[in-house]
């Protein structure tokens, strides 16, 4: 049982694998970043879909053990999508929460890139109209000085559009932080659980232990190893507001 | 001569954004990958300012710092963190390493510039 929870621990750390994937194209080709990132969104909402199957799908199996092989469990008290270990709950709900949290990283990156080039399209085009304008000075519509006014304004304009998209654009380096810690997280787990049954199996003479406060005992032990082994999350952003700063 | 600036930090799309900001406002900016790497780059040039994140391999921000501080040319420099961390015990861990400052992630272009500008004396 606790090699099945460690291969589906390591199918979902599989399913993740996409940390890797960064912005190549930068600031100079801001238009390719915007693609990738909208195909990275979509990216993590299917490594969110595949966690979260995962999870149901343990707790299935871990019930369907439970049940057929030793009654003394009262499993009118577990949820059908969830453990029967609180703790191991927490931990599965934790990787749930980080993966949300990457979500909605992503999606509010994608969403502000979009607007700010739609904006700085607009303006670009704006731009060009003033420049045609003022070629055509000889006989001005308006007056030269309303032209540059005009002229600075949208080139101020222009600027905060590109400082919100390079704000934006870090989303890259916060999701790659947060999936390298959720990866680190499903592995320590996977490796904690792989630990406990090989002990388990050692102790009795190669026989698993398959009583359910036993197992409930192990995986209490295996989350408490894997959340020594993880460090704090590093970040903590929900959107991609700017973040905070403090001169000592 | 332009006033160079180190950005120290293990994410090349973050590197490339100060990069990007901060030229974009007059300095000349020297990248690093890590600790290890912009001490070696400390030695090489004339250091205005450093600018670090925390997380990243071999030497994390915390310690440059410490080693920075110890070299008598940037005894004072001013050192900007930059980063994802926000709590404030690890706010605390690096005002006791020497910060000068603590900004975290995602930086506004402009709000840089504004507090490098404020640092630096400009």
């Amino acid at each position: 049982m606790l090699l099945l929870c460690a291969a589906l621990a390591v199918m979902a750390a599989g399913g993740i694998q996409i940390r890797s994937i960064g912005f190549a194209g930068g600031l100079t080709a801001p238009m390719v970043s915007a693609i990738i990132g909208i195909a990275l969104a979509g990216g993590l909402v299917a490594s969110s879909l595949t966690i979260s199957k995962f999870t149901r799908k343990t707790a299935m199996v871990v019930q369907d053990v439970e049940t057929s092989q030793d009654n003394r469990l009262d499993t009118a008290d577990c949820d059908e999508t969830v453990f029967c270990n609180p703790l191991l709950d927490d931990y599965f709900a934790g990787i749930r929460d980080e993966l949300t949290q990457v979500d909605r990283l992503a999606v509010d990156a994608v969403s502000e890139l979009v607007a700010s080039f739609k904006h700085i399209s607009n303006l670009t085009r704006s731009q060009q109209d003033i420049s045609l304008a003022i070629a055509a000075v000889a006989a001005p519509a308006e007056p030269i000085g309303q032209l540059l006014e005009r002229q600075k304004m949208v080139a101020e304009q222009i600027e905060q559009e590109l400082d919100a998209a390079v704000t934006a654009l870090q989303f890259g380096d916060l999701i790659a932080q947060l999936l390298n810690h959720t990866m680190v997280r499903v592995d320590a787990i996977g490796t904690a659980l792989r630990r406990i049954d090989l002990l388990d199996a050692g102790q009795n003479d190669g026989e698993h232990l398959c009583k359910p406060w036993q197992f409930h005992q192990g995986v209490t032990k295996a989350v408490m190893l894997a959340n020594t082994a993880s460090r704090a999350r590093p970040v903590v952003e929900r959107g991609m507001q700017t973040g905070a700063i403090e001169l000592f | 001569m332009a006033t160079t600036i180190l950005a120290v930090d293990d994410s090349a799309s973050i590197r490339q954004m100060v990069s990007f900001t901060l030229k974009g406002a007059g300095y000349e900016v020297v990248e690093a990958v890590d600790g290890v790497d912009a001490l070696d780059k400390a030695r090489n040039h004339d250091l205005a300012l450093i600018l670090t994140d925390i997380n990243m391999p071999r030497m994390d921000g915390l310690a440059l710092v410490k080693s920075l501080r110890v070299m008598p040319r940037y005894k004072t420099a001013p050192i900007l963190m930059l980063t994802t961390e926000s709590s404030d015990v690890m706010k605390a861990r690096g005002r006791a390493a020497g910060a000068t400052g603590w900004l975290v992630k995602p930086f506004n272009p402009r709000q840089l510039v504004q507090v490098i500008h404020k640092v630096i004396g400009r």
